[in-house]
């Protein structure tokens, strides 16, 4: 057997991928070879301390704040855990809910009555630390409610990328806008209501309501 | 699969539980990119959750994870590149590196770093092949590469991780 050989042959036998015949083989070479079994015992070793290495925690919050700097003009937002979760609870405005918004029951809110009220999910840095998994569930469970209830009209996440423009005077917002809920509610105060059943207020995160014009 | 398909809100929230881990760790290990890793696993679920339809059952469901979490990443690297030569271009001052744990010692750092400094092709290959524990049929599966392929890039990828500690070493 060629070194050169060998040396991918301790390759595969790492990952596994050596049959009985060949790793004897594999074997035999080392034995005789001084310079393969070192090698071998370098790459061994390479192989474990390739397992050492860690994964950076998922963190609840600021993780993705440590990017890039900020651009003049065009301003990339990352978005926080915060905001993360509400997105990944966002984007069942287009997936399973919009199969239950067009169910039968449920039609435009001229048909319900009722008013319309728009929900911005706001994001700040979350009192309590949850892992992604938990809350994809509560965030999930809160919209599902909703589309339950027949108070949802539409969702949707927003994307990082924000525009602004805007006169001298005005300030940018801190908070990061992630995504809107539409919704039908008798009144001002069941909108509120249903915005506070949120596990994103929960978590400390905003929810901004407007009232939306009646037709 | 099926349910999450059908947007079933539970099979969603199973599915998430059941592999957040793995895209967590894939999309860390592909990138090296510990500041935009959280950002891409949400992106991966959404894809996952948007275009699970698209899910057929003809590969098996991890294989078409892998490789929707797979070419996310690439597309990553890849504008992170282009984000990179911008920003040489207009001369401002390098990124700087993602902090280390205090307690790392000196030889992961080196290991990591030659890792990083694999290309795109060989890196993926350790990385499915080291830590998702994939046979190199299943890669060349995900890869959508021949088997040869995949044992080429594993042979070269593992020779230029020694290589690269080799001449770190002899520079520190
Ligand atoms: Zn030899």
């Amino acid at each position: 057997m060629k070194c050169e050989v060998a040396i991918d042959l301790i390759a595969d036998s790492l990952a596994d991928e050596l049959d009985a015949g060949t790793r004897r083989r594999l074997d035999d070479h080392l034995r005789t070879c001084p310079s393969c079994a070192d090698e071998a015992a370098e790459l061994e070793r390479l192989w474990a301390d390739l397992d050492r290495l860690p994964v950076p925690e998922t963190r609840p919050a600021n993780v993705s704040r440590l990017g890039r700097p900020a651009e003049s003009g065009r301003r990339s937002r990352r978005l926080g855990a915060l905001s993360r979760a509400a997105a990944v609870f966002l984007l069942l405005g287009g997936g399973f809910l919009a199969g239950r918004l067009s169910s039968p029951g449920i039609g435009p809110v001229e048909d319900a009555g009722g008013h319309r009220f728009l929900l911005l999910i706001r994001g700040s840095a979350p009192e309590r630390r949850a892992s992604d998994e938990q809350l994809f569930a509560e965030y999930s469970d809160w919209g599902a409610r909703l589309a339950d209830d027949g108070a949802l009209i539409t969702a949707a996440e927003l994307t990082n990328d924000a525009r602004w423009v805007r006169g001298d005077e005005s300030d940018e917002s801190d908070d990061e806008l992630g995504g809107f809920f539409l919704i039908r509610a008798p009144d001002f105060d069941a909108a509120e209501r249903i915005a506070r059943s949120s596990p994103h207020v929960a978590y400390g995160g905003a929810i901004e309501i407007r009232a939306v014009t009646r037709r | 699969m099926r349910g999450a398909a059908n947007g079933d809100r539970h099979a969603l929230a199973r599915l998430f539980r059941r592999h957040h881990r793995t895209v967590h760790s894939l999309c860390y290990r592909l990138t090296g990119d510990a500041a935009a890793t959280d950002d891409l696993v949400q992106e991966a679920f959404l894809r996952v959750f948007r275009y699970g339809a698209g899910f057929d059952g003809r590969a098996r469901f991890s294989t078409w994870l892998y490789r929707l979490v797979r070419n996310l990443c690439i597309d990553h690297m890849r504008a992170r590149q282009r984000d990179e030569r911008r920003r040489r271009r207009l001369d401002t001052a390098a990124e700087p590196a993602v902090e280390l744990p205090a307690d790392e010692d000196e030889r992961l750092e080196l290991v990591r770093r030659a890792l990083n400094d694999l290309t795109p092709e060989r890196r993926e290959v350790l990385v499915l092949s080291r830590y998702h524990d994939l046979r190199y049929r299943e890669i060349a599966e995900i890869l959508e590469i021949s088997l040869d392929a995949v044992k080429a890039r594993a042979h070269r990828g593992l020779r230029d991780l020694r290589r690269i500690i080799k001449e770190l070493e002899r520079q520190a």
